[in-house]
């Protein structure tokens, strides 16, 4: 039996691309806010990839948005390896530095908060170039990686907001930008950052008698 | 034949291979990057950019373009002014860091990082810079943390506010392009313009996207710090002038230079009343950075030759005053275990030059007379006083917080010191200190070294009215 090609793969998740996948990408951010354990948070990251690479299958190339998703799938295991590698939950570092002590009810209230003062704005300032869904997946992406961002300067989580915040702006892009090698060199910082993330994770609970990278 | 591109992006990552390797061995990892970089550095001062020049055998072109995928690199007059700053001020700071280890990866990421920026400031088309600016900043994130247990948000702060600056640049070029068959539309130059202004705030470290300076120089290995500072900044003002030059309605929108005038004010403003209370030199160290950003800012908002001019060697001189006061606060902070006023007691004594490199740096940075921070500024104040008294007025006093914070951080250096035995500053390192104090305090009585060549790149700025 011939294995399926990208395009047989694509057609059978055709039904995955459009509302299907804008709400899984609100569903997937909201883990990453809401949600602590970072095995859950690794796993909503890498479906976020996924289901922002089905909704470029709509705009670009499949081997485009298939390019989007390996360096999404890239960066998981980078970030789960960093992990494994200290005593996560262990140390006397905690591993959710927050800039205000927040408990998840708080981090929910705030999601639905940035949520429902976000959804208006995408029928407002439309992007050019995209279809209204993923217009809004890319306004909500950003707005909830932005959220991350404010809640917390813990690196873990404080990077998955920036890599969410990168992935609504390159979603945007890929369709505006003619230069793949542009494209491309934004997927290089996507992975760089996750590098730099897990190096800070890997410090942020380093013992002072253990040697790191620097 | 070497293109001048390809020497300035790949001696430098190549060396931070090389230097990588031997990193265990500060004195020697810090002459390797010191020699490549002064290489460079010289190459830059004296090879043409018409012709070639030998360099370790090799015939080097240095205005040679070199192709790259759908890209040109090339160095012109401009960036090659820019490459030869950026390569002086790392063969400075490499040296001290040579002889006062700043972190094992500084050698071989700072010279990642210049091989990087080299390749952001030489590309064409521009847009192209601002991802190649990322890697960078992601690069850079290394030597910050420098391997400091707990000590993240420096690093991190710097990461996320320089990345999330990068976006908004990368749709103008498709903009502008989608204009050319009516170029009546001003809305898409509205939005291009709008979409600057946002990546160019987050890159400049505007208000409020400039925690990161502080929180740097409170964390980061100072000497670090202050690479950070001077070579991020430099790159980012010299991608703000190509934008200008090479966009004509930028410079005809009469908004961008109030913005230029009110974020420098702002910058300034917060600047001076952080720094004034500040009672950590490393934060210090952050907030009289974001105050000469701001200065810079407002001299570049004049939208005169003159005032280009004045912010040109502002960029040059705030470096001398940065690299100064980050070396002196190395030694300091070594020696005191950290950069808390209380733990500061009787380090004037035990590091004397360390202090004075530390006070006269961070002098410098505020504006006072008799150091290299001084004759740009004084000339800002002058060209401001006639049409905006009270914009040099607030600038006067923002700098003047910065003097005062450091003249506190004196106070608590010249406190007796606690029972402690502290070094004294090795004799290399005091050195180094010492010969930079002679270029900060030579800068000031004579402004005219640096000037002409302030001078000669505004001239090639025809857009400028005089």
């Amino acid at each position: 039996m011939p294995l399926p090609t990208l395009a047989d793969v694509l057609a059978q998740l055709a039904f995955l691309t459009t509302t299907p996948a804008v709400a899984g990408l609100v569903l997937t951010t909201a883990v990453l806010i809401v949600v602590r354990d970072w095995r859950l948070s690794l796993v909503a990251l890498l479906i976020q990839y996924i289901l922002a690479g089905l909704l470029l299958t709509r705009l670009v190339r499949p081997e485009i948005a298939a390019v989007r998703v390996f360096a999404g799938a890239l960066i998981c295991p980078i970030l789960y390896l960093s992990i494994r590698s200290v005593p996560w939950g262990r140390s006397p570092i905690s591993p959710y530095r927050q800039i205000f002590p927040l408990g998840w009810p708080f981090r929910l209230l705030s999601t639905l908060l940035v949520g429902l003062t976000i959804y208006p704005v995408p029928a407002r300032y439309p992007l050019p170039n995209l279809p209204p869904d993923v217009n809004f997946a890319v306004y909500w992406l950003a707005a909830m990686g932005v959220l991350l961002l404010a809640l917390t300067e813990e690196p873990l989580k404080a990077g998955l907001g920036l890599l969410t915040v990168l992935l609504a702006g390159e979603v945007f892009l890929v369709t505006v930008v003619s230069s793949l090698s542009l494209v491309g060199l934004m997927w290089v910082v996507d992975v760089l950052v996750a590098l730099a993330i897990a190096y800070l994770i890997t410090a942020g609970h380093a013992r002072p008698a253990e040697e790191t990278l620097a | 034949m070497i293109p001048g591109p390809l020497l300035f992006i790949g001696l430098p990552l190549a060396a931070a291979v090389a230097v990588y390797a031997v990193r265990r061995w500060n004195g020697l990892a810090g002459l390797l990057a010191t020699l490549t970089t002064a290489i460079l550095a010289w190459v830059c001062w004296r090879a043409p950019l018409e012709g070639s020049i030998r360099v370790l055998r090799w015939p080097v072109a240095l205005g040679q373009s070199w192709p790259v995928l759908d890209q040109t690199l090339s160095i012109a007059p401009l960036s090659r002014a820019l490459l030869l700053f950026l390569f002086a001020v790392a063969t400075v700071l490499f040296l001290f860091a040579g002889h006062f280890a700043q972190g094992r990866s500084f050698f071989a990421f700072g010279l990642a990082v210049l091989g990087v920026l080299s390749a952001a400031v030489t590309v064409r088309p521009f847009t192209f810079a601002f991802p190649l600016l990322g890697v960078a900043a992601a690069v850079a994130v290394y030597p910050l943390q420098a391997g400091q247990p707990g000590s993240t948000r420096g690093a991190l702060r710097f990461l996320v506010l320089t990345t999330l600056g990068l976006p908004w640049f990368l749709p103008i070029p498709w903009l502008l392009d989608k204009n050319v068959l009516n170029p009546q539309n001003v809305t898409v130059f509205h939005t291009s313009f709008l979409l600057a202004a946002v990546g160019f705030a987050f890159l400049l470290s505007v208000v409020p996207f400039h925690t990161w300076l502080a929180a740097v120089g409170g964390d980061a290995p100072p000497v670090v710090a202050a690479f950070v500072f001077v070579v991020f900044n430099a790159v980012v003002l010299y991608l703000l002038l190509t934008f200008f030059r090479d966009f004509a309605w930028v410079r005809d929108e009469r908004l961008v230079w109030r913005m230029l005038t009110v974020a420098g004010t702002l910058m300034a403003a917060v600047g001076g009343v952080m720094a004034f209370p500040q009672r950590r030199l490393g934060r210090l160290l952050g907030y009289a950075a974001l105050v000469d950003v701001g200065c810079i800012l407002v001299a570049l908002g004049t939208g005169t030759a003159a005032g280009w001019t004045v912010a040109l060697a502002q960029v040059a001189n705030r470096a001398v005053g940065l690299a100064l006061a980050a070396m002196g606060l190395a030694v300091v902070r070594h020696r005191a275990g950290g950069d808390e006023f209380t733990a500061l007691g009787g380090l004037a004594r035990a590091a004397p030059l360390a202090t004075a490199g530390l006070l006269l740096g961070g002098l410098s940075l505020g504006g006072v007379p008799l150091t290299a921070g001084f004759p740009a500024r004084w000339a800002l104040y002058r060209m401001l006083f006639a049409a905006h008294p009270g914009l040099a007025v607030g600038l006067l006093l923002a700098g003047g917080g910065v003097a005062v914070g450091f003249i506190r951080g004196l106070g608590a250096l010249l406190r007796p010191a606690e029972d402690r035995h502290v070094e004294r500053e090795p004799v290399m390192t005091a050195a180094i200190i010492v010969a930079v104090m002679v270029i900060c305090v030579g800068l000031g009585l004579y402004p005219q070294w640096l000037l002409p060549a302030a001078e000669r790149i505004v001239t090639g700025l025809s857009f400028l009215s005089p």
